[in-house]
């Protein structure tokens, strides 16, 4: 199973990677420090993940803007990916705005606890 | 005709020089007599002449004048001329006519003629009125000759007789007319010198005399003594000689005359007996006040009125028969003045009398002999009764009615009121009173409690309900009292009253206030008073209700021109055919102030609008009429420049809902106009800054919580660790977050106070204040790794606020720290600082990463994040321009990516 962090805060990727990676330790887990690195990875031939833990607050690109660009890659958004938002944020727009998103299945706050994280994956 | 009568009057009464019991009589003959003494003085004359003299002359008739004196310069020359023939001792006739006010002419045919009273020369001055006949002789000048024959024709007989028509005695002309000597006439009876068939109708005819004091118009055939005979008409008065009664007949023979003449003659012998039968009563007193002779009239209105059959010698008191009434007053003061002054004296009053309202007017004679002494009075009287009072009120309500249109105030009404109607119906007290709440007050009077000018005496005050003025404010009815002592509502306030009479005047079915009328007389107020009184009232009442429509409405108008003019609004009231018909103050100065046109009443206003909107107005005014509302705001080019003005057109209707025109209500919104932008663009600053608040406050959560929860998950790491490599790298990380929250939190700090603090500004040196910053951020990860270049420009003393000088600053050189490029051997940055004319400019120019040209717009957006490493919190930039903005100054950017960026803050020298 394969598995996309993206975030631009590298303690924050460390830390998910951790908790994601005690609870399914057979996961491949890639991760990215920017949405444009996300996008690069994702663009390429085969790299497909089941589900990517997508940070919102981003320079550059954001996450919402990452999801924008998935969308428009034919391959990427007819595939199976599934987004669980990983955010600080506390803007009920962001939520909001998230749930517009086919492929978001959830919005975690941070820090990620790893009861919620199993509660997703079971789901997937 | 007629002064031949009276010359043998006057020749009787001369000649016996005593006075005579038929002066009553002589002054009632539409001829005038003035006997002269020998220097044409004025020893006596009769009414007709004081009344000739006085209409017609305008002046005053007094025994002693100057004959010639009396008459006006007209005809005085041919008067003087006349008299000189008469001093002569001849008679002269002659006619004289003068200018009436109305424009016609007065003609009198006058004579003069010497004669003698006991050896002294006098003349007689004596004349008629003529106007008549000459108004026909100027329609036939033969009918005028025969008039004139007619008088010179005339020879008058007169015959004295007793009550059974006995002759007592007669005159030279009867016994030449009959043929008869005096022994012969005296002692038969008038008839028997008649023709038998005459004879018993002259029988009949001088009962009748005796019974009604009337001889019909009618023909006796005379026998003469020769058996000849001659048609004659005759002539009665009756005469008190010596207590006895007598009557004088004075026969004409009009055998001669044409059947004109002879009509003529009976009309002048019936003339005599209206006398008797005018409308006037006719009496004459003797100095005692005894009666010495009274017309038919007279008796009978004191038969009527008193009950009192008069009997000549009789006290003229009599009649009262004891129950002497106030006018009795009147009488006795009017006669003891006559009897002293020896002057004519007129007076009236109206009285009660038998219960029966009575209006008399009075004139006294005095009745002198020829040495002045008075020998009697002789006394006239008219009398009215109802018609009298309904004549005078509708004189008195017409003269009020003619005054209405000018009266606009209800005091002045009431006055009105009192003085044209009230004060002439004979009355001791007229009163109106207005209601206020449950009181009367007493607002006008006449009578005894008027005081001076407009004023009333008391502050008279009656209480609704009590006595009968209350009484009628209580019942809103009229009511008429004729004895107040037996009324128990009447109470006495001033005088003692013994008729009241008062009616409401009632305006919109309240009782406004009352009209009271008081008399002494009981029984003196009859319906006639009561229903003039409702009338006179109801006229009041329809004014008063009038003026306070017109007060409510001048009130009102009043008050909008008040409202109108108070405003900053034009109003303009606007005729169908677009003139105007109101406006206000405001109205009239803008509009000269606009188009300097003084607009009137009857303005066009199309006059006002320009010619290519003329037609749309015209449009937008036929719409209003219609009933529509309509408003605009626009702007237009006046006099003083470009204005806004605002402009409401509504329908003006009238009381009826009908639309008669248009208001036009306009308003100069020039500076509201600028308040509204100036709001509008502070509501889109406002709005801004509240988006950018909210976003910032979820930014601030977030950057704040994002090493929070680092932090939070690392410990639980090191909670878990058992190696101690592993949890020094923990810590480390724990480290970098807690630094991370420290600029973010610095960060919003420096947001809050830049946006807060007051700009003052401070003078200092802009080298401290470099080496101050720089000292700040001395911590910085990469400050040793760069080179500082100074560019100062010397003096560099600088006025700004130093605080947000500082900050741009600090933020300008730690970014260019921060963002260095590493690949560059040496990583430099340029602080500049140069003074021009008017403002300071700090530049701060590097060699780092740059900014590529699409992130150029965006750099100072609030949380806009343009670099990955190391990654800001995305406030500094947008703070920094706020500071700037804050400064009153600009910044500006220079940069390329890879080679490095300069940014350029230009502050103005002063605040």
């Amino acid at each position: 199973m394969k598995l996309l962090l993206v975030d631009d805060n590298p303690i924050d990727l460390m830390l998910n990677e951790r908790v994601i990676s005690k609870l399914v330790p057979e996961a491949e887990i890639i991760k990215k420090e920017s949405a444009i690195s996300a996008l690069e990875y994702l663009k390429e031939d085969g790299n497909i993940p089941e589900i990517i833990f997508l940070d919102i607050k981003m320079p550059l690109m954001n996450g919402f803007d990452l999801l924008n660009a998935i969308e428009k890659e034919d391959n990427l958004s007819e595939s199976a990916i599934r987004v669980l938002m990983v955010t600080s944020s506390v803007d009920p727009q962001d939520k909001e705005k998230a749930s517009g998103y086919e492929k978001v299945i959830g919005f975690i706050e941070k820090p990620i606890s790893p009861e919620i994280i199993t509660e997703y994956l079971e789901k997937v | 005709m007629k002064e031949n009568a009276g010359i043998k009057k006057v020749k009787h009464f001369a000649l016996n020089n005593s006075y005579s019991p038929s002066q009553v009589l002589l002054d009632h003959v539409q001829a005038f007599f003035f006997l002269l003494d020998e220097d044409f003085r004025i020893v006596h004359f009769n009414r007709f002449a004081e009344e000739v003299t006085e209409s017609l002359f305008n002046q005053k008739c007094e025994i002693g004048d100057d004959v010639v004196d009396l008459f006006p310069e007209k005809g005085k020359e041919e008067l003087e001329e006349n008299l000189s023939i008469v001093e002569d001792g001849k008679t002269v006739k002659d006619v004289i006519f003068y200018d009436l006010k109305n424009g016609g002419k007065a003609y009198f045919r006058y004579q003069m003629q010497p004669s003698e009273i006991e050896g002294n020369r006098i003349y007689i001055l004596s004349g008629n009125d003529i106007s008549e006949q000459i108004y026909y002789e100027q329609k036939d000048v033969e009918l005028t000759e025969l008039l004139n024959n007619i008088m010179d024709s005339i020879s008058s007989s007169i015959t004295i007789i007793n009550v059974e028509g006995v002759i007592q005695g007669v005159n030279q002309p009867y016994l030449e007319l009959s043929g008869y000597s005096r022994e012969e006439l005296v002692g038969n009876t008038v008839w028997s010198l008649t023709t038998p068939e005459d004879s018993i109708q002259a029988q009949k005819d001088f009962e009748h005399y005796l019974n009604t004091g009337l001889y019909p118009s009618r023909t006796y055939k005379l026998i003469r003594k020769d058996g000849s005979m001659a048609d004659v008409i005759i002539q009665s008065r009756k005469k008190i000689i010596n207590s006895k009664l007598f009557i004088i007949t004075t026969v004409t023979d009009v055998t001669e005359m044409t059947s004109l003449q002879r009509k003529l003659e009976l009309t002048l012998a019936r003339n005599s007996t209206i006398i008797n039968n005018v409308d006037i009563h006719l009496w004459s007193l003797d100095t005692e006040l005894n009666f010495m002779e009274a017309n038919r009239r007279t008796r009978e209105m004191l038969m009527k009125l008193f009950g009192y059959r008069l009997k000549i010698g009789d006290s003229f008191w009599n009649r009262y028969k004891g129950k002497e009434p106030k006018s009795k007053e009147y009488w006795e003061e009017n006669l003891k003045t006559v009897l002293k002054d020896k002057r004519t004296k007129k007076f009236e009053f109206t009285e009660a009398t038998n219960g029966m309202l009575v209006h008399k007017s009075v004139k006294l004679y005095p009745i002198l002999d020829l040495k002045k002494e008075m020998k009697g009075i002789n006394c006239q009287m008219v009398i009215d009764t109802e018609d009298y009072l309904k004549r005078i009120l509708d004189i008195t309500l017409n003269n009020l009615k003619a005054r209405l249109f000018e009266i606009n105030s209800i005091n002045e009404l009431l006055w009105a009121v009192t003085d044209e109607v009230l004060s002439k119906l004979h009355l001791e007290d007229a009163l109106i009173l207005v209601k206020q709440r449950n009181e009367l007050k007493l607002r006008t009077a006449y009578g005894k409690l008027r005081g001076e000018g407009k004023t009333v005496l008391t502050d008279l005050i009656i209480k609704v309900g009590e006595g009968i003025t209350g009484h009628v404010a209580e019942t809103a009815q009229p009511l008429l009292v004729n004895d107040v002592t037996e009324d128990s509502r009447y109470f006495s306030r001033h005088f003692e009253a013994q008729s009241e009479a008062a009616v409401p005047i009632m305006v919109k079915s309240q009782v406004y206030g009352v009209i009271n009328i008081e008399s002494v007389y009981p029984g003196f107020f009859q319906p006639v008073h009561l229903s003039l009184l409702e009338e006179v009232a109801e006229l009041t009442a329809v004014k008063i209700a009038q003026i306070k429509s017109d007060n409510q409405v001048k009130k009102m108008e009043r008050l909008n021109q008040a409202i109108l003019n108070s405003t900053s609004m034009s109003f303009f009231l606007l005729n169908k055919k677009y003139q105007i018909e109101s406006f206000n103050k405001v109205a009239y100065t803008e509009t000269l102030k606009s188009s300097g046109q003084s607009i009137a009443r009857g303005y066009d206003f199309l006059q006002l609008v320009p010619p290519e909107e003329q037609e749309d107005f015209k449009n937008r005014i036929s719409k209003v009429l219609e009933g529509e509302l309509y408003t605009t705001e626009t702007e237009t080019t006046g006099s003083e420049g470009k204005m806004w003005i605002s402009i409401t057109m509504a329908p003006a209707e009238n009381k009826k809902g009908e639309i008669f025109g248009v208001t036009l209500i306009s308003e100069n919104i020039t500076s509201r106009k600028k308040n509204e932008k100036t709001i509008l663009a502070k509501n889109r600053e406002l709005k801004k800054t509240n988006r950018e608040l909210d976003s910032f406050v979820y930014s601030a959560s977030h950057d704040l919580r994002a090493p929070v929860s680092n932090i939070m998950g690392l410990s639980d790491m090191i909670d878990e660790s058992d190696q101690m490599e592993e949890i020094k790298a923990f810590n480390s990380n724990v480290k970098q977050s807690a630094l991370r929250l420290d600029n973010v939190i610095r960060s919003v700090i420096q947001y809050s106070r830049n946006s807060r603090e007051r700009v003052t500004a401070e003078s200092f040196y802009f080298s401290d204040l470099l080496d101050e910053v720089l000292s700040d951020l001395v911590h910085l990860e990469g400050y040793p790794k760069v080179r500082f270049v100074r560019n100062i420009e010397q003096p560099d003393l600088i006025t700004v606020n130093s605080e947000r000088c500082k900050l741009v600053l600090n933020n300008l050189i730690s970014n260019a720290i921060d963002y260095r490029d590493e690949k560059k051997k040496i990583s430099e940055v340029e602080v500049s600082f140069t003074i021009l004319n008017d403002h300071y400019q700090i530049r701060v120019k590097d060699n780092g990463q740059g900014i590529s040209k699409e992130l150029i717009p965006k750099i100072f957006d609030m949380f806009f994040v343009a670099n990955l490493k190391p990654r800001g919190s995305g406030l500094g930039l947008y703070i920094l321009k706020e500071a700037v903005a804050m400064l009153n100054g600009s910044i500006e950017v220079k940069s390329k990516l890879g080679k490095g960026s300069e940014f350029i803050v230009t502050l103005p020298r002063s605040i």
